[in-house]
């Protein structure tokens, strides 16, 4: 019997093996101490740019702002507080230059600033786990479809107080549909920063081959239906669909967009009752759905599975996207057509969209809630938001007085004026669905609408087996 | 490290009962099993403990958690989508490890010849369980898609209509499970490594018999891997009766349920209905269910599994 | 590049096909088919690849094109400066390998030592505990993962490395299960000469188990390093400010709610998949040594 290679023999790789792990370990654990020892004061020390926000510009526009003065004093000594954001790497540079000139403006308070990118599902993923381990930040971001969750569970703070305490706040300068979705038993708690209606968008490009006369503001139903399916052409890969988005339940605001003008109902309006088994509710789906089962004008689900990476409007092959307006800065940078938004069309029996939004809390447990309310006041103040949102182009402003200076910028798009118009006119939070239930309800409804959009099931029948199903579920809605 | 004294251990008499001997070999085993067994004490058991305490209450991640006796286990028995989700990671679990384990010891054994540029072979096979998510799900979304992708056209070729991948209730988790095969990568590495430890002596003798290749397949290297094949069963059954990722990135659960698999649900449930109590008390199934799988397999390896060379 | 599959010396060809000539005509039928085979499937793994390739070289409205475009009109190799840049991706790529490398060496040390245990140490429990281990595999991480955070967060720990390679200090089932595996193949009396040298259970592990069982280790290193690498859920977790992030957690910044810069994300993606292809290219080399063992089994 033959031994291997003694230990002298086949020492050396090992031995340079340990080595190298040695020296990388300790390196490492340098490092690591170095990592934590910055981590102690990430805060921005230096102004931080972009090609896209150069620091010259952002200076600029910085020191042309009055930024007021909180009736809330400063700090005596210095604190630390900590936001949490969900912005894209682009714009969380926008965000470390407010921090920046904010710093500079409270020299006692810091600004550690977290992002975890613009996916609700990550940041749901982050945020959960560390309200459960309690080491939730002192501000922190929040958009409409889970800030109940939050809200319920008492991680916010009630802000009413420092709203009533600060003379400057103004909280009529907010688009009254923007507050909505942020109130429990008639305390608010937190600061809407975002707010985007429902909208048109169009494919001019599109419009002008079918012959079809562009939207405008006095659009009916009916119009649109008629360009609908005028526009809708062709088989196969050339396909050119009407709209580009299948009309279903899962889309949380689709009672406000397209069954309440027509007369119907998803919930009723406290979200306890589901309404979709009416009659009239079950018609105006079928207003919609006719659309598709008869001339195909958006996409079957094996249609969709050929588009993966955007849908058909961004691909071009669609007329028509009936989305929220915080979809025009990607299709200003993408769009490879010429597009326009215009205002959602008047039903026969009203005229409705949703706009929805994001805005900013305070953590119950913050140590430095007065801190963390300086910084709130002043970040979704005016000038804070054209610093943030107009001037950037993102748009969405929920102060109305943050307005005037985007809708003069470049970056608005063609018809940035009927968003406006949308937001402090007919747009509404009434009927969109955003209580804690919503993710079971939308979840419920999937299979429910996959064998309609299969045509396997009728959409009378889905209407009411949808309405067996998610009543259940709507317990959760009123227990709270 | 390496130059650790020679023990005491007297040579020769290596009578295995006594119990001196007995009792330092037991001694040795804590000792070097002391990193799991420590890890499992610090990280593991604590959490698993949670998790099992957990499943008998009622925790939103955001609130403190509430007692809720046997009511998460009475509701999961109630639960449709409970049942409905067992069904389905049993079939998928079943037909991707079937179809996994047996194409990426065929593509191994491939692997294994000595050719030239082996290494560049081997990295581009392995590329596809390595490449982003993204580009994976995209590029299978395309072949299977039910008019125009690769799969359906090439049936077509052929006169055949193909079925409506991944939007068809019944071919959806067919669908998933071809391109789990794809992403099998690390199966393959492990089965490389087995390769290695087949002596050609093996080999040798048998065509010394005149053993032709089908024999020496069957006969040799078969029986041979074994230990490795039983690891790649057991361990992919488990990853498969996890999975989730590649359902969320592919359907999102659909069409009709036809794809939610018990760690979707899990999933679904921890994060997006913050209702912890409920997903322990699903996690403890799936502990059950696996458990009860991979005790099977340890039984019937006795059968078929030989350690020794 | 040098042939990774040289032949053994132990085990010359020549020896390997004793058996008239007709051998060799198959064999270089069987060496065709090999090729076409590998050449078939590379066509069609290096797919994803490509696309990856193509795309982090398109614009953004080349991404969106429809029908799509297979090759970008010119190709944009600013879009890597630029995405590299978009984030301190350069200190993400040190994190990564601090985490990453500690791991892995914290993984190979932590799984051989209680492999080895399982496979050749008796005990009375160890069925028991080995089973204890098989079965943590079993429960799914969802539901440990807040436990766990809860746990580092007390300790204080958050947004610091520590949670993050502490653990592979600490074996990790799935590699003492796969490195025993190899172990138990080893034959015992080799063990026994070994012991009759004199030698303990650490020489004994060092000097015979550690050679034998390269490709193994070699398997584990691989997972250890693509698995770490690659793992972008405890980060996301765990490391809260910016300089902290390893790379893929800033690659997944690129995914957006409404829109996903694809080129950039590819172009990152790419960066970020080199050192994986590196590691796999040098730690394969291993898989052809295995020859050795026919010197010592001698059965």
């Amino acid at each position: 019997m033959q031994v291997p290679r003694t230990p002298a023999e086949k020492g050396f790789s090992r031995r340079t093996f340990l080595r190298t792990a040695g020296a990388t370990a300790i390196a490492a654990t340098g490092a690591n101490a170095l990592a934590s020892c910055s981590s102690s004061s990430p805060t921005t020390t230096s102004l931080i740019a972009s090609k896209l926000y150069p620091s010259a510009d952002a200076q600029k526009l910085n020191d042309s702002f009055d930024w007021g003065k909180s009736s809330v004093a400063d700090p005596k000594s210095s604190v630390t507080i900590t936001v949490a954001h969900s912005w894209s790497p682009a714009d969380f540079v926008r965000q470390q230059q407010f921090d920046y000139f904010f710093q500079k403006r409270h020299p006692n308070i810091k600004i550690v600033a977290e992002n975890a990118g613009d996916s609700s599902a990550d940041y749901l993923k982050k945020y959960s786990s560390q309200a459960a381990g309690g080491s939730l930040p002192d501000v922190m971001y929040n958009g409409f479809g889970f800030a109940q969750n939050f809200i319920g569970s008492g991680a916010f703070l009630a802000l009413n107080d420092y709203i009533s305490g600060e003379p400057n706040f103004n909280p009529s300068d907010f688009a009254e549909v923007s507050t909505g979705y942020y109130k429990r038993d008639g305390k608010q708690y937190s600061v809407p920063y975002d707010c985007g209606p429902v909208m048109i968008y169009y494919n001019k490009d599109i419009f002008a081959k079918a012959g079809v006369a562009l939207p405008t503001a006095g659009w009916k139903f009916d119009d649109l239906r008629n360009a609908v399916l005028a526009t809708t052409s062709g088989q196969g890969a050339g396909k050119v669909f009407g709209l580009s988005l299948p009309v279903t339940p899962v889309d949380t605001f689709w009672d406000p967009v397209r069954l309440s003008p027509l007369g119907g109902h998803y919930l009723s309006d406290d979200e306890s009752q589901v309404l979709l088994d009416k009659p009239e509710s079950i018609a105006a789906v079928e207003w919609w759905m006719d659309m598709y089962l008869q001339k195909g004008v958006f996409p079957s689900p094996s249609e969709l599975q050929g588009m993966s990476q955007a849908d058909a409007f961004a691909l071009g092959r669609a007329a028509i996207k009936v989305d929220g307006s915080w979809g025009a800065p990607s299709l200003r940078d993408q769009a490879a057509f010429k597009w326009g938004i215009a205002d959602w069309p008047a039903g026969p029996k009203g005229h409705s969209t949703a706009a929805v939004g994001s805005a900013y809390s305070i953590t119950s447990k913050s140590k430095q809630q007065d801190a963390a309310w300086i910084y709130l006041n002043e970040y979704l103040s005016t000038s804070g938001q054209v610093f943030m949102f107009a001037s950037t182009g993102k748009g969405n402003m929920t102060r109305k007085s943050a307005w005037p200076a985007y809708l003069k910028s470049d970056a608005a798009p063609e018809g940035a004026n009927a968003i406006y118009n949308a937001l402090n006119t007919y747009a509404t939070s009434t009927g969109v669905v955003f209580g804690p239930a919503t993710p079971q309800i939308t979840n419920a409804v999937t299979p429910i609408w996959d064998q309609v959009m299969g045509k396997s099931l009728g959409v009378s029948d889905a209407c009411k087996k949808i309405a067996s199903t998610i009543q259940p579920l709507l317990k959760k809605n009123v227990a709270g | 490290m390496a130059q650790a004294a020679p023990t005491l251990e007297l040579p020769g008499r290596r009578t295995r009962r006594t119990s001196p001997l007995a009792r330092r070999e037991a001694r040795a085993f804590y000792g070097f099993a002391s990193p799991w067994i420590l890890g499992f004490i610090l990280f593991g058991g604590g959490p698993v403990v949670a998790a099992l305490l957990l499943s008998f209450a009622h925790w939103s991640l955001l609130s403190t958690p509430s007692w809720a006796g046997l009511a998460n286990y009475r509701k999961m028995f109630a639960d449709p989508l409970f049942y409905k989700s067992i069904g389905n990671t049993v079939y998928f679990g079943a037909g991707s490890v079937v179809l996994g384990v047996v194409t990426s010891f065929l593509l191994a054994i491939l692997l294994n010849q000595k050719v030239r540029g082996l290494g560049f072979f081997r990295t581009v096979f392995y590329l596809p369980s390595v490449v982003a998510g993204v580009a994976t799900a995209i590029l299978w979304i395309n072949i299977l898609q039910p008019d125009s992708g690769l799969i359906n056209s090439f049936l077509r070729f052929f006169g055949i209509k193909g079925p409506g991948w991944l939007v068809d209730e019944h071919w959806a988790i067919p669908g998933l499970i071809l391109m789990s095969v794809w992403g099998a990568g690390n199966t393959i590495v492990i089965y490389l490594a087995g390769l290695q430890g087949i002596s050609p002596t093996l080999y040798e003798a048998a065509l010394l018999d005149g053993a032709g290749w089908w024999d020496r397949f069957w006969h040799v290297t078969v029986p041979m891997m074994s230990p490795v094949i039983f690891f790649n069963v057991v361990t992919s059954l488990i990853a498969s009766l996890q999975a989730y990722t590649l359902v969320l990135v592919m359907t999102e659960g659909g069409p009709n349920n036809a794809t939610l698999m018990l760690g979707l649900y899990i999933y679904r449930q921890a994060f997006e209905y913050f209702d912890m109590g409920y997903a322990a008390a699903l996690s403890w199934a799936m502990f059950a269910l696996i458990g009860v799988v991979t005790a099977l397999q340890f039984v019937l390896a006795r059968r078929w599994v030989h350690y020794d060379a | 590049m040098t042939l990774t599959a040289t032949p053994p010396q132990q085990a010359p060809p020549t020896q390997r096909r004793p058996i008239g000539s007709s051998q060799t005509s198959v064999e270089r039928f069987r060496k065709t088919i090999t090729y076409v085979l590998l050449i078939a499937g590379t066509a069609v793994f290096v797919i994803p690849f490509l696309w990856m390739v193509t795309t982090s070289l398109k614009t953004s409205q080349e991404v969106l094109a429809y029908p799509p475009k297979v090759l970008p009109a010119t190709p944009r190799f600013d879009n890597y400066p630029a995405a590299w840049t978009s984030l301190p991706f350069t200190t993400f790529l040190i994190n990564s390998i601090i985490i990453t490398g500690l791991s892995v060496i914290g993984n190979l040390v932590s799984c051989v030592l209680p492999a080895y245990a399982f496979a050749r140490l008796r005990a009375r429990s160890r069925g028991a505990l080995f089973a204890l281990m098989v079965a943590t595999m079993a429960i799914p991480a969802e539901v440990t993962l807040v436990p766990t955070f809860i746990m580092f967060s007390k300790l204080n720990l958050v947004n610091t490395y520590w949670p993050l390679f502490l653990p592979a200090w600490f074996g990790y089932a799935f590699f003492i299960f796969l490195l025993r595996q190899f172990f138990l193949t080893i034959p015992q009396e080799l063990t026994d000469a070994a012991s009759i040298d004199g030698a303990g259970h650490l020489r004994t592990l060092w000097s015979i188990f550690l050679p034998m069982s390269k490709p193994a280790i070699a398997a584990v290193a691989i997972f250890s390093f693509v698995g770490n690498w690659n793992n972008f859920l405890t980060p996301l977790i765990y490391l809260r400010t910016q300089n902290n992030f390893t790379l893929a957690l800033g690659l997944s910044l690129f995914k957006g709610q409404y829109e996903t810069q694809y080129n950039q994300m590819m172009a990152v993606g790419i960066i970020s998949l080199l050192p994986i292809l590196i590691v796999f290219f040098l730690a394969q080399r291993t898989f052809v040594e295995g020859v050795r063992l026919s010197g010592l089994g001698g059965r």
